[in-house]
């Protein structure tokens, strides 16, 4: 009987301090309305590799967010970011035409190895999308 | 001493960033980004990439380590699918950005990460919307 209950407390033991926590958010660019690339290069109208020159670059952007979320990722506490409104508005605001040099980052929290000892405590990941506009011929229709 | 080894952890959070501005091809987000205007595209091969920055160690701040995994993964991953080739590109068709953390017993690791998932294509002729459409590609 005491060996049953010395199991059962080792067990408790290891489930609670045993855990994990999750938060992420899915980012793409469906809607779109100018050519954006992850890279220096961008496809131009006829479909050829275009590189853009340093004076074609108009602007430099950097917007940063929160997500939220609870028990690993299930339950969302804040809405999605529409990364293809975000980026159009971008361009029309530097009056660009397109997007080239585009990166994400990723940054924790440091709290996420006490928030999965505590599941009602949000996880949170700061989201960063950079990159530089361009004004290009190559890039107008 | 315990919120002093907290404010430490804290501070020490890890952060990574998915970067391909090396990359002299097209890494595009929209695959056909001018309407009324498309490309005969011959899909090659599925994309994957990650970068991704991990952080662990015992539970008090004095032993804590720090690894950076795959940064320079996502770079490599898209030198070789593209290899060179003026007429391939890569198409994204999803981003994810996450972070999170766990716990067994004493040990605990923390993770931050961006995953790319996407395609690669080898451009072909201009086509109009029409001869796209005959033709049945999937544009």
């Amino acid at each position: 009987m005491k060996s049953s209950k010395l199991i059962l407390a080792v067990c408790l033991a290891l489930f609670s301090s045993s855990c994990l926590s999750l938060s992420g958010t899915d980012l793409n660019g469906a809607d779109l309305r100018y050519p954006v690339s992850l890279s220096q290069s961008i496809i131009d109208v006829n479909g050829a590799h275009y590189t853009p020159t340093t004076v074609e670059k108009v602007a430099h952007f950097k917007r940063e967010w929160g997500h939220w979320a609870m028990f690993y990722d299930s339950v969302s506490l804040t809405s999605d970011v529409d990364l293809s409104k975000l980026l159009n508005e971008e361009i029309e605001r530097a009056g660009g035409n397109g997007i080239v040099n585009l990166k994400f980052s990723a940054k924790g929290t440091g709290w996420s190895w006490l928030v999965s000892l505590l599941l009602v405590i949000p996880e949170h990941v700061k989201v960063t999308v950079e990159g530089d506009v361009i004004k290009s011929a190559a890039a107008e229709l | 001493m315990w919120i002093a080894g907290l404010l430490l952890l804290s501070a020490g959070c890890n952060s990574v960033t998915f970067d391909l501005s090396d990359i002299e091809e097209p890494v595009m987000l929209n695959p056909m980004p001018y309407p009324g205007v498309s490309w005969t595209v011959n899909e090659l091969d599925p994309f994957i990439a990650s970068a991704t920055s991990a952080s662990g160690g015992a539970s008090h701040p004095g032993t804590t380590t720090s690894t950076r995994m795959h940064e320079d993964d996502a770079q490599l991953r898209a030198f070789e699918s593209i290899g060179g080739h003026s007429q391939r590109m890569i198409i994204v068709d999803n981003v994810q950005v996450w972070g999170g953390g766990g716990n067994f017993l004493i040990v605990f690791a923390e993770m931050s990460s961006v995953d790319v998932r996407g395609r690669v294509l080898e451009v072909g002729a201009l086509s109009t919307p029409d001869e796209s459409a005959d033709s049945g590609d999937d544009q």
